[in-house]
């Protein structure tokens, strides 16, 4: 462990000696296997995080953390389900000062409590017992929690996916109430409620959600592709979801501009709802409107975006280094 | 200047770091599971990712196989779960503070390829003779060789691994022994039950006649007295993971009767049923026997003699009656929770005196409230024997139905062992 301190000391007065000037927030970054680095937060991740995975069969309890930059609008968050006799437990804490979330060691996190709180229906995709019909019940384990459903339904292939149905207990952002988002291809949706077995029932389909009236545009890409004015089309809002979304942000891995469009309720208008569910963007910009078909791509041509302003903070940086040893 | 020109360098390696990192990450975007795990993230949750394991494994990347109880050649490929070496004493975790200091520890970058994680299980990274782990003696950590047994050594396989993938008593619900006056269930409570049908002529479908359990992939075990009067093996067809009766259920498995075997000595000339068990071997029209899933397991069988004590709670299942006077059979899957009785007691003149034998099991509600009825005949008694389901008893007769001071009464298997290895042979994957 002294070694591990020492590799993060040194590491640190690197980052310390490279960039004098920086502004930007440090964090511990992590993966699962415990090799941790110092990380500089991009633009848009002003916390640091930490998230703990447990599973806890029979009496055998496996857990994994890891460590790194968070979005902005990611705040404190729990989530629990059951799977057979198998039981998942999420936990994700947030902090805002340079390298907050370093292990703390022998901080094993306090023990549950031992009162009694809600009791919530549970179950996932992994095992199809949501589409099945067959919830288990679930204790929850902090007095803040509520029973929740968790609906992610994405027609765009990943090699990761996130269960389609999940029901449990969590305290999550929109705890208690609903949120949702849906386009063409994407239908996100919380129910967060505080009343016991509030979460039992049928899962939740797009279909059953009545039209409520409001048309919006709906698609999900970049402006050639994806987004496009042709590809962008009308569709009807359902449920809850009665505002017009756009939101905008880059791609973190290829730096790309990435748009998506749809129906939403008022509360995925704050920010953290998308953020989470597109969570390889920074940058987001979100904008909602009221008015049928209100989230009609601009046809105008892109004012100057965030890669212009990072590859003139670069010019600008590149001159300074040259500028110190004429100095000297 | 030589002080900037060293700031160069270090930011080039800062950079070289991340550029790695990034590499890292798109390498990540599987979570390296192993033996059919799924990849699972979560979209609150930032960029964790779970294994979600097959039964029989688990672990961070479901490399830990827990059917494994023996190793092969010298255990290099061992990934089972024993974590004690000769002398009893506990191994220490993989990736506890004083292993990490050693070669072998859970944080090399070869460490899951090696086997070795978050947890203190016998592994051979090595190439050594035979599996091992370090072993905390005094304030010393030593290599110690396992508790753990040669394959090749042992003469018959594990005794809880049938043939095919069983795993006897497995089931994907959790235990419900707290049942009063009986529940409709689902076969993934009970995915050993067997719906046996009778068929009909002229195209009808085929009509229920009783119930069985799967004690092995071939063989279903019921009771003698539902065939004695139509004993051709071709009149009957079996189906497996079966909720509904009469019904197309997700996952049911239907199978001819390939052999019917009725207890010799068999009889029924008093009150009582006597030798009231049966075995069928069953077989789909491509012969295949059946085949392991979450609406199909297999049964474990009872010691010899060794039944649970009286008084334990145990299940019963079954498509029966609700009551003697029901005229039409529930169409969903019925199970209750009884208590088994002990022999005096059952032969009181007011229960049912001399036609009790040792070869049989009574079981009752305390309050007579729910029982096996008329058409549950052939079902399961499940008891949990050694901290496992086991057939203890098949549903057989009885006085009415949850009539006061009758119980059930059911063919005690434990007594039959003998009986069943005879014909189905020890070699037949038996899970005992």
């Amino acid at each position: 462990m002294g070694l591990l301190r020492r590799r993060l000391l040194l590491l640190v007065v690197v980052v310390t000696t490279c960039v004098p000037a920086s502004q930007g927030l440090r964090c511990i970054q992590c993966e699962s296997n415990q090799d941790c680095l110092v990380e500089e937060c991009a633009l848009g991740q002003d916390l640091c995080r930490t998230t703990v995975l447990r599973e806890w069969e029979d009496a055998e309890e496996l857990e994994v953390v890891t460590r790194g930059c968070a979005h902005k609008e990611k705040t404190n968050r729990t989530m629990s389900y059951r799977m057979g006799s198998v039981i998942v437990s999420l936990t994700e804490t947030v902090c805002a000062t340079n390298l907050c979330n370093r292990p703390r060691p022998g901080a094993r996190g306090r023990p549950f409590p031992r009162g009694r709180y809600l009791e919530c229906a549970s179950c996932t995709s992994l095992d199809q017992s949501c589409e099945r019909g067959r919830e288990q019940s679930l204790q929850c384990r902090y007095p803040t929690e509520h029973c929740i459903e968790v609906v992610t339904l994405q027609s765009t292939e990943r090699s990761v996916k996130d269960e389609p149905y999940t029901k449990g207990c969590g305290s999550l952002p929109g705890c208690p109430g609903t949120a949702g988002f849906h386009s063409n291809q994407t239908f996100h949706f919380l129910k967060c409620c505080n009343f016991t077995q509030c979460n039992g029932g049928p899962v939740l389909d797009l279909q059953s959600l009545p039209p409520n009236g409001f048309q919006c545009y709906s698609c999900e890409g970049n402006s050639t592709f994806g987004c496009s004015y042709e590809e962008t089309s009308l569709i009807d809002c359902r449920g809850p979801m009665n505002q017009c979304l756009e939101a905008t942000g880059l791609d973190v891995l290829g730096n790309r501009s990435y748009t998506v469009r749809g129906c939403a309720t008022a509360s995925w208008c704050q920010g953290s709802h998308v953020a989470d569910s597109f969570q390889t963007h920074v940058n987001l910009s979100i904008s909602c409107c009221n008015g049928s078909g209100c989230n009609r791509p601009t046809g105008g041509a892109p004012g100057p975006g965030p890669a212009h302003l990072i590859l003139i903070a670069s010019l600008l940086l590149t001159l300074r280094l040259w500028g110190i040893p004429l100095w000297t | 200047m030589r002080v900037w020109l060293a700031s160069l360098f270090l930011c080039a390696l800062v950079a070289n770091s991340e550029g790695g990192s990034e590499l890292e990450a798109s390498d990540e975007s599987n979570c390296g599971c192993q033996n059919g795990g799924v990849c699972v993230s979560y979209k609150y949750f930032s960029s964790i990712r779970r294994c979600s394991c097959p039964k029989k494994f688990k672990g961070e990347h479901c490399e830990i196989d827990t059917s494994k109880t023996c190793y092969h050649g010298n255990g290099q490929s061992y990934r089972g779960k024993a974590n004690t070496d000769t002398k009893g004493r506990p191994c220490l975790a993989w990736n506890s503070p004083a292993v990490l200091q050693q070669t072998y520890n859970a944080h090399r970058s070869d460490a899951l390829s090696l086997g070795l994680g978050k947890h203190n299980y016998c592994r051979n990274p090595d190439n050594q003779r035979r599996p091992w782990c370090y072993v905390q003696i005094g304030l010393k950590q030593f290599v110690q060789e396992c508790m753990v047994q040669d394959c090749s050594l042992s003469k018959k396989p594990s005794s809880t691994v049938d043939q095919q993938g069983f795993q006897c008593g497995q089931k994907a619900l959790r235990p419900r022994f707290k049942i009063v006056g009986g529940e409709f269930t689902v076969v993934e409570n009970q995915p050993w039950f067997a719906a046996i049908y009778l068929k009909n002529k002229g195209g009808s479908p085929p009509s229920f006649k009783c119930g069985g359990s799967l004690i092995s992939p071939c063989w279903v075990a019921s009771a003698t007295h539902c065939f004695v009067n139509q004993p051709k093996k071709e009149e009957y067809v079996v189906y497996l993971g079966q909720s509904k009766r009469n019904s197309y259920n997700p996952g049911e498995m239907k199978f001819e009767v390939e052999q019917l075997i009725l207890h010799e000595d068999f009889s029924d000339e008093t009150l009582a049923f006597h030798n009231d068990i049966a075995l069928l071997k069953i077989r789909t029209s491509t012969g295949q026997c059946a085949q392991p899933s979450r609406t199909i397991q297999t049964i474990c069988l009872p010691p010899r003699f060794g039944d649970a004590p009286f008084g334990s709670d145990c299940e019963i299942t079954g498509f029966g009656q609700e009551s003697a006077t029901d005229y039409f059979y529930p169409k969903d899957l019925k199970m209750s929770v009884v208590k088994i009785i002990s022999h005096e007691q059952c032969k009181q003149p007011h229960y049912y005196g001399s036609e009790i034998n040792y070869k049989m099991l009574c079981a009752a509600d305390p309050e007579w409230k729910t029982d096996s009825c008329s058409g549950d005949s052939g079902g399961p008694l499940i008891c949990n024997i050694d901290g496992r389901p086991t057939l203890s008893g098949i549903v057989s007769w009885g006085s009415g139905c949850a009539e006061k001071n009758k119980p059930g009464v059911y063919t005690r298997v434990s007594y039959f062992l003998n009986w069943i290895q005879s014909h189905i042979g020890e070699e037949n994957g038996l899970a005992f």
